[in-house]
């Protein structure tokens, strides 16, 4: 059978300080028998910032990713980060409904050969398990069921809202493509408010304790609701709550300490890769009484 | 239909701590959360204090929290509410039936008829621990022609302002804040002889916040707020900061943009939560703007403008968000007061190999991404 080919948009931090996750989407991809075709030449998203700054620039920036795609015949991006997703689809909506942003960016394109001409979608890797590949054929896939693991999943805003064009076609405010996976791979989902929450992590810089707050407030709501780790399909947020975690001990939240595990090394996981294969190890909010505790490690 | 209603009561002359009151009603299928409220305080409880006035999303007095949804009680259907969450009206994590206008029909016999129902309507007063609203139901709100509610709104306070009875809070901070930014025009001359004139252009800046009706969803929606009150807030910084920053009539720009960074414009967490505004100002949209005009000022001698800088002179240098430059070159190379704090996580992530690279390999055909920098800087926003 012919392998199903993406266009493979791993998102900088990926790339950077969270190397772990691009290694583990690999291992799930193999797994699965998708074909990751690089975008080797992609720039950044742009994320908040550029998109803030210069929505010309975001747009343009992200034309040029997606001719790049077109130009190796892929019609899907698939990424692994929510903030890559929200900002790409925001600029793909804008090109698309927008004659002159598409006129625009093209102008510029032309100047070094290239050309965008629509036909490029975005996708979290969360949305084509769920669309492409089905839930349902993972749950068959799985070799070692994470049975008794209470996991929270973390969605990260950019892949909600703003609901015109970030959401995945789930209620924005009750989605379910997480829970239904982490049900799927054995574990039980536990439902808390803080799953549609901000992670805090555009503004770690700006006031950390604020950050800090936004963490312990959102684990502190997990922890209430029985989760014992945490599931996310953001680096960012993957970050935030990872790192700030032993920091919001002293705030009005208290202690907690989940582990904030990647989607596709939660998947890898129930796939059978041993966990030291997946970077969990790299974690800063150890995981080891998890994964033990599940026989896994 | 009959609904549920369990709404968040506290009268701060007898109660120690808000609690839930389960009320059994039956409401149109088209009813508004406002409207059930109001048929309980005619019918039910006339002490149930709510804030509202027009009922038609233009005074903006009765924003509250709906199924943990904050928004307009008389621009929210029950119905809508009930479709998103089901029965128990709390996010369950699954996907929903829409609920018909003519949902819970079927459960009634002939003899069920609004009267009865609302005649059921309980007083059934639950302790609600402030951490956790998980309030219990109590049967004797289940009318006795055995009429099952079709599903549970929970109705409680818009958040971040205090409680001053049952639904009503406290607005003061809110208008602090707007009022923080200056919300008047500061002439640039002498007033013209008739009336101030501008462009058609000018005037479309000017749209979105003018259709701001104060309501403070926005605000109350805010996770930053919710736990730092120094920030401004969305409607602020999107009603008054942009408004004035962008009226071409103003002529304290500068003043303007130097006070709103005070006032903690870039402790915006981009979470898009103020984007469910219900008069679609998208508060996002112009919380960005505002971040634009004052870099504009030149106003950049803080950690946002020194940030959003940095962070497009990485990807211009060489495709990627660079981390490892993006944080020195926030908080200032040699600023060893803001830099000592992040030491120690930097030596936790290099101590567990997630040290990000400090020099990216810049990206395959990188000039490409430099000409569109080159494009796209000569356009404002």
């Amino acid at each position: 059978m012919a392998l199903k080919q993406y266009g493979y948009f791993p998102g900088c931090v990926a790339q950077e300080s969270c190397k772990e996750l691009d290694l583990a989407t690999h291992v799930v991809a193999e797994k699965l028998g998708w074909e990751l075709i690089k975008l080797d030449a992609a720039s950044c998203c742009g994320a908040s910032v550029v998109n803030d700054m210069n929505r010309h620039l975001a747009r343009m920036l992200n034309a040029r990713t997606f001719a790049e795609a077109e130009a190796l015949g892929l019609d899907t991006v698939l990424t692994i980060c929510s903030t890559c997703t929200g900002h790409m689809r925001q600029a793909n909506h804008e090109l698309l409904h927008n004659e002159q942003y598409m006129k625009d960016a093209n102008d510029v394109l032309a100047r070094f050969g290239k050309k965008y001409s629509g036909n490029v979608v975005t996708k979290h890797m969360a949305w084509i398990l769920r669309d492409d590949f089905g839930i349902d054929n993972i749950r068959k896939l799985v070799v070692r069921p994470l049975t008794g693991m209470k996991i929270g999943a973390f969605y990260g805003c950019h892949v909600l809202r703003p609901e015109e064009y970030a959401s995945s076609g789930e209620d924005p405010r009750n989605p379910h493509n997480m829970e239904d996976l982490i049900l799927a791979l054995g574990a039980e989902p536990i439902v808390y408010e803080g799953r549609t929450r901000c992670c805090g992590f555009h503004i770690q810089l700006e006031k950390e304790e604020v950050t800090i707050n936004m963490v312990g407030q959102n684990m502190a709501m997990a922890r209430d609701e029985g989760a014992e780790s945490i599931v996310t399909g953001c680096p960012l947020c993957h970050l935030a709550l990872d790192a700030y975690q032993s920091k919001s001990v002293d705030t009005a939240f208290g202690k907690t300490d989940l582990p904030v595990f990647h989607l596709p090394q939660l998947i890898a996981l129930a796939l059978g890769v041993a966990p030291e294969k997946l970077g969990i190890q790299k974690h800063l909010t150890d995981a080891s009484k998890v994964l033990i505790s599940a026989g896994i490690a | 239909m009959l609904v549920n209603l369990e709404v968040q009561r506290f009268d701060p002359e007898h109660d120690g701590a808000p609690h839930v009151q389960t009320f059994t009603v039956e409401v149109p299928g088209g009813a508004t959360v406002l409207e059930a409220l109001m048929q309980i305080k005619d019918e039910n409880d006339g002490s149930l204090s709510f804030r509202r006035s027009c009922r038609s999303a233009i005074c903006g007095s009765c924003t509250m929290s709906m199924n943990g949804l904050d928004g307009l009680a008389c621009k929210t259907p029950l119905r809508q509410l009930l479709s998103q969450f089901g029965e128990s009206g709390v996010a369950d994590a699954k996907p929903h039936e829409t609920i018909s206008a003519h949902a819970g029909q079927a459960h009634f016999g002939a003899e069920a008829t609004s009267g009865a129902a609302n005649a059921a309507a309980t007083a059934a007063a639950v302790a609600l621990d402030p951490a956790h609203a998980e309030p219990k139901h109590d049967a004797a709100g289940t009318p006795a022609s055995g009429a099952k509610p079709v599903g549970t709104v929970r109705v409680s306070p818009m958040h971040n302002l205090p409680i001053v009875k049952d639904l009503v809070v406290d607005m003061t901070r809110f208008w602090e804040k707007n009022k923080s930014l200056k919300p008047w025009l500061v002439p640039k001359e002498a007033p013209p002889e008739r009336e101030y004139r501008q462009s058609p252009v000018e005037m479309e800046r000017l749209w979105k916040p003018a259709n701001c009706i104060f309501c403070g969803t926005c605000y109350s929606l805010c996770p930053v707020v919710s736990v730092d009150d120094t920030f401004v807030g969305p409607a602020a910084i999107a009603r008054v900061g942009y408004r004035f920053l962008e009226d071409t009539r103003d002529g304290a720009r500068k003043e303007r943009a130097e006070n709103i960074v005070k006032q903690n414009l870039w402790l915006c967490a981009h979470c898009y939560a103020c984007s469910y505004c219900p008069k679609h100002v998208d508060p996002h949209e112009l919380i960005a703007l505002s971040c634009v005009a004052t870099i504009e000022e030149g106003v950049t001698d803080n950690t946002g403008a020194r940030h959003a800088m940095v962070v497009a002179d990485t990807i211009k240098k060489t495709g990627f968000l660079e981390e490892s430059q993006v944080i020195p070159g926030t908080l200032g190379y040699f600023n060893l007061v803001k830099l000592a704090p992040v030491i120690p996580l930097g030596l936790r992530l290099l101590l567990k190999g997630k040290m990000p690279p400090l020099l990216m390999r810049p990206v395959p055909r990188v000039t490409e991404i430099r000409e569109i920098f080159k494009a796209a800087e000569a356009r404002r926003y």
